[in-house]
């Protein structure tokens, strides 16, 4: 039964196809909520890839980010940027809806099948000329020329592979050079270990990056008005169960963090999806919460990051470097900070205004 | 004895996840892929969570793994519902003949 | 069994793969959605037997946290259109009926948001209050501002969807 063994590498083999073929679908694709939502799928697919090679940690990210703040983002980008863009891939009326079950359901083609019959068709480079994506300048480069530079690419990717393949010793990387430091660090997982004691500086800054973000989508508007005036009931019940469940689950997230994969980003992307469950579900905050409360809590990780990063150079130590015995405590508080202002943060960003 | 009977109730699952999955590509309108797709979330996964209970090392596994259908329960009925109340907002006609 | 978990998950992963189709296919938006949602059940399935076949309990986590979000996409699909739309419609109506309980609701809902910092996160988040629009003025500036590009295509195409 030596063809067990290959299961694995059967896997491994379908995911890698899947994921190139959505990428390029979802690039290529000519309707674009057809390529958002391909782009939701490739999302939840590089989540199962990143497990496959071991990263759980940011497959957790993946996932929670992919099926939460982001698909609900680009989806609610797209209403902004084409109102009626749902409208246009359905059938308006029953006789078409009859005519989509039985033939092809994107009715203006009549281009491609008949450059279909002359065998033009491009096969490699995907969608047709006649549905233009919106925003595209008219014109596209002729056959001819995509096939050259497809032909011209080839070489460098099948150099590039061959490098690759020669890569395939177990490289050392810094496994031990971590393993050693392991006890000093405050936790017991390598990667929060990494994430927040050896490499803290590259955290810090990441946290400033996406508060500066958000600083960013706030300068350009305010937020926009969605006024719904009753939300389905069974839509209503639904956050009132998950959000609670989300906020248990962000917490148990960092706290497992210390052992297992999970961390403050990851439950801070939990946070964030919730945040935007209880926005889509009607709910809203009180005016009074959103002035300095709403400020507070968005600053508060950078701010305690930095300030106990800064606060260790009184006692001698370097920039962000624990004093002895106090790491555990520190990147608990840490993290804390973290999670509360990565899933404001993330909340904000997909309200999409200042308050 | 329980082994046999957790490789049961995985293939099951795993059966019921094909009918959604063909269900979805074969049925002719949203309404009916809805239903074929909610018989994957509820069944499919369900046959296959209790498959892993039976192998779970401990009490709380398998409670965390019951938490998971069951949420997964919760969040596919209200999809169910939003979408069908969607397209019938819409106008989508069910299908009939 | 460990060949079995292998095999039941590259089962699933060509169910998922051919699940694609639709999303293709699919006529409607809705027919998208559906696959889209589809793919979180069966890739929660895939997670969970990885779990057991390379014997990774942090796999249950991942699958945990899919779960819990299934909802949020097809969530976010259905409400946004229906949002923008009753955003056109209604927004002097909408406004005009939710200035009542504005003011006995601000009462406990700032005394709620004051909470000392050392409170955990879930607190934090039940300060948010399920309650009226903020300000009616400035929700008119602003939601005129920003809908108006949208507000005369959707109000007019939304005429016969006032139901």
């Amino acid at each position: 039964m030596a063809w067990l063994n290959l299961l694995p590498l059967a896997i491994d083999l379908v995911l890698a196809l899947t994921l190139l073929w959505l990428a390029w679908r979802a690039l290529s694709s000519p309707d674009l909520f057809r390529a958002v939502v391909l782009f939701i799928a490739l999302g939840l697919v590089l989540g199962l890839v990143w497990v496959r090679l071991d990263a759980v940690d940011i497959a957790l990210a993946e996932i929670a980010l992919g099926a939460g703040v982001t698909g609900a983002l680009l989806l609610a980008a797209l209403a902004k940027l084409q109102p009626g863009a749902t409208d246009s891939a359905e059938p308006a009326s029953a006789a078409e809806f009859a005519a989509a079950l039985e033939g092809d359901p994107d009715t203006p083609r009549p281009a491609l099948a008949e450059r279909a019959a002359t065998g033009t068709a491009p096969i490699a480079l995907g969608s047709t000329l006649d549905e233009r994506p919106v925003g595209a300048a008219a014109g596209t480069a002729p056959i001819a020329l995509r096939w050259l530079i497809a032909l011209l690419l080839i070489p460098p990717c099948i150099g590039l592979g061959l490098v690759v393949w020669q890569l395939w010793v177990p490289a050392p990387g810094l496994t031990d050079l971590v393993a050693a430091r392991l006890d000093e660090s405050g936790v017991t997982y390598p990667v929060t270990a990494v994430l927040l004691n050896f490499r803290g500086y590259d955290t810090l800054l990441e946290l400033a990056v996406l508060l500066l973000a958000l600083i960013g989508v706030w300068s350009l508007s305010p937020a926009p008005h969605l006024d719904d005036a009753e939300p389905e009931p069974a839509l209503a019940a639904l956050s009132r169960l998950l959000a609670p469940l989300m906020i248990l689950v962000a917490a148990y997230l960092v706290w497992i963090g210390a052992q297992a994969p999970g961390g403050a980003f990851q439950a801070g992307s939990v946070l964030g999806a919730a945040g935007v469950l209880l926005r889509l579900s009607g709910w809203r905050l009180s005016p009074r919460a959103t002035g300095w409360p709403l400020r507070l809590a968005l600053v508060l990780g950078v701010a305690v990051f930095a300030f106990i990063g800064l606060a260790v150079i009184g006692l001698g130590q370097p920039l962000l470097g624990y004093p002895a015995g106090w790491a555990k405590p520190a990147i608990l508080a840490i993290e804390l900070a973290a999670t509360l202002s990565i899933g404001t943060i993330l909340a904000a960003l997909f309200i999409g205004g200042r308050p | 004895m329980l082994v046999s009977l957790s490789i049961l109730l995985l293939l099951a699952g795993a059966v019921f996840f094909l009918a959604g999955t063909l269900g979805l590509l074969r049925f002719p309108d949203v309404y009916t892929r809805l239903h074929a797709l909610t018989k994957a979330d509820n069944l499919g996964l369900g046959l296959i969570v209790l498959g892993l209970m039976l192998q779970a090392d401990s009490l709380a596994a398998a409670g965390k793994l019951l938490f998971i259908w069951l949420l997964l329960l919760a969040a596919s009925a209200t999809a169910g519902q939003l979408v069908a109340s969607w397209a019938q907002g819409k106008g989508i006609k069910p299908w009939r003949g | 069994m460990q060949s079995l978990y292998y095999s039941l998950i590259l089962f699933l992963l060509l169910t998922l793969v051919a699940g694609l189709w639709r999303i293709r296919r699919g006529p409607t938006a809705a027919d998208r959605m559906l696959a889209a949602q589809l793919f979180g059940t069966t890739a929660t399935a895939i997670l969970l037997l990885l779990a057991e076949a390379s014997t990774a309990p942090a796999l249950h986590d991942v699958a945990l946290v899919l779960a819990l979000l299934a909802a949020i996409t097809v969530t976010a699909f259905t409400r946004r259109v229906r949002g923008l739309r009753s955003a056109d419609l209604g927004l002097v109506d909408a406004t005009a009926g939710k200035d009542a309980p504005v003011g006995e609701a601000d009462g406990e809902d700032s005394a709620r948001s004051r909470k000392p910092l050392g409170a955990c996160a879930g607190e934090r988040r039940e300060g948010l209050a399920r309650d009226a629009s903020p300000d009616p003025a400035s929700d008119l500036a602003s939601g005129l501002s920003s809908g108006s590009a949208n507000g005369s295509a959707n109000s007019a195409a939304g005429g016969g969807h006032a139901g």
